[in-house]
């Protein structure tokens, strides 16, 4: 039965024309590219928030400073250095580098940490909000590119109306639906970014706020070594 | 390297899932079952020629025996005897020979008589067979023809029924376009002092399909000659009845093109 066949999804995605056949192509290989990177993401700021958790913990547990610093420069591979970590080493190298040069003065000495911190806080920044532009663009623009798919389908299916006598619901109906699957593959690619772009995002701009307390945390403890040395000496 | 074992299971994940959606779309997207066509095969005894074979034990011959002869008379007594016996074995051979025949005979006319029975038997149900399914045909025919004829009855029916809706439909109309006609031609009618209230005038219309008055007469006269002239005057001065334009031309033609109006004004006082 060719007519039950031609009706069926596989059907309507075949007669369609190759302009809507395009724009189904590319609406399923942006679903797929947008959940590469939901999962990516997914992953990666999981694995930052576990990082920071254990890494503040230890931070706080009283351990030296030079220990801990120590303690990360063997790290490769899988637990590399990542996150809040490297904030906290740029600060901490800088402040020891400063320091072994005896001319430098305390102001400057922190001045020092606190840019190197902030240029460590900027690329963590970077590193989680990686990708999440991408997927704002799929949100909006997916729906967009399925409905020009469709308009250009019932427009065709329309075309070819206009040469039949008798216009009966049967034979729009086909083209119209034929149409309809490149919005809902649009939807279907859209709605899925939407939602991970929004967690995503609300999710970065909370860790970047712990890492930025966490910076201010630590460039007090350095200030109070420093001042202290300073006094002491 | 970083890239790619970071991106490995996100793309491997995505990618599957997708495959997955594909596959529950192909497969499993119209669920409704198809109707296999069942054929029912008739139900029929084949027949078999059933062949009996005559059962005939084969012979054995006799075993010869040798004789040796002893002396001339036991030689010849022996011949004699031999001959006798000769004589004797030919003979029951014979018989027996001829009784064979007899049996075969015998047996073949059985087994003939046996066939023929088959034969005849196969025959008449091959025959009642026929009979059944001509019998079956001949119903299968009658019922035809009943549904055509009710078929074509009903046929009849409801075209009658359209047709006498159609001329009601036709006749409606007709009347309604009648009285516009009327109406308009009442309209520019003006009113001649002598007209008197019942006074009547028949007036032939002539008319061609865009509505334009080609030609007025009047065929019977209200014994009034102004408001005979009167009712003619305002059907020239209405000269196109617009309306007549989108008159289906069948109806036109029936009604329209010679119209007998009869011009009876009601708002007569006098």
């Amino acid at each position: 039965m060719p007519n039950e066949h031609s009706l069926s999804i596989w059907g309507l995605i075949a007669n369609a024309s190759l302009l809507v056949q395009l724009v189904m192509a590319l609406l399923f290989l942006a679903s797929v590219v947008s959940w590469v990177m939901i999962i990516q993401r997914g992953m990666y700021q999981r694995k930052a928030r576990a990082k920071y958790l254990s890494f503040e913990k230890q931070f706080w547990s009283g351990i030296d400073l030079n220990q801990l610093y120590r303690q990360s420069n063997g790290k490769t591979g899988k637990d590399a250095v990542d996150g809040v970590e490297n904030i906290f080493r740029a600060g901490f190298k800088e402040f020891m580098r400063l320091r072994s040069q005896s001319s430098a003065d305390s102001d400057a000495v922190m001045e020092g940490c606190q840019r190197a911190m902030r240029v460590a806080l900027a690329r963590e920044e970077e590193k989680l909000e990686q990708h999440l532009p991408f997927l704002a663009s799929v949100a909006s623009v997916s729906p967009y590119i399925g409905l020009f798919g469709t308009v250009w389908g019932i427009m065709n299916s329309f075309r070819g109306l206009a040469n039949v006598h008798q216009a009966t619901l049967a034979t729009v109906a086909p083209g119209i639906s034929e149409a309809l699957v490149a919005t809902a593959m649009g939807l279907f690619a859209a709605i899925p970014a939407v939602l991970a772009y929004n967690r995503f995002s609300a999710r970065a701009e909370v860790m970047e706020n712990q890492y930025q307390t966490f910076a201010e945390e630590f460039s007090a403890i350095l200030h109070r070594q420093v001042h202290s040395k300073q006094v002491s000496s | 390297m970083k890239w790619r074992s970071s991106y490995t299971l996100p793309t491997a994940v995505s990618v599957s899932m997708h495959l997955a959606l594909l596959l529950v779309i192909t497969v499993g997207w119209e669920s409704t079952a198809t109707v296999e066509p069942r054929v029912f095969k008739p139900k029929f005894v084949e027949a078999k020629l059933v062949e009996l074979k005559a059962q005939t034990k084969e012979e054995t011959a006799p075993a010869q025996n040798k004789v040796i002869d002893l002396t001339k008379k036991r030689e010849l007594e022996r011949q004699q005897a031999e001959a006798e016996r000769k004589a004797r074995e030919q003979a029951a051979r014979k018989r027996k020979q001829e009784q064979e025949r007899k049996a075969k005979a015998e047996a073949e006319r059985k087994r003939k008589q046996k066939e023929e029975a088959e034969r005849k038997r196969q025959q008449e149900l091959e025959a009642k067979r026929r009979a059944e399914e001509a019998a079956k045909q001949k119903a299968e025919q009658e019922r035809r023809e009943r549904l055509e004829r009710q078929r074509l009855e009903e046929e009849k029916r409801k075209a009658e029924e359209a047709a006498r809706q159609q001329a009601e439909v036709a006749a409606a109309q007709t009347q309604s376009y009648v009285n516009m006609i009327a109406a308009r031609v009442e309209q520019n009618w003006s009113r001649p002092p002598s007209a008197r209230r019942g006074m009547t005038a028949t007036l032939l219309i002539q008319l061609v399909p865009t509505g334009q008055v080609v030609n007025v007469t009047v065929i019977k006269s209200s014994g009034n000659a102004a408001f005979d002239r009167s009712a003619e005057q305002a059907v020239r001065r209405v000269d196109r009845f617009a309306e007549l334009q989108n008159m289906p031309p069948k109806l036109f033609e029936q009604n329209f093109r010679q119209l007998k109006l009869e011009f009876k004004p009601e708002d007569l006082r006098l």
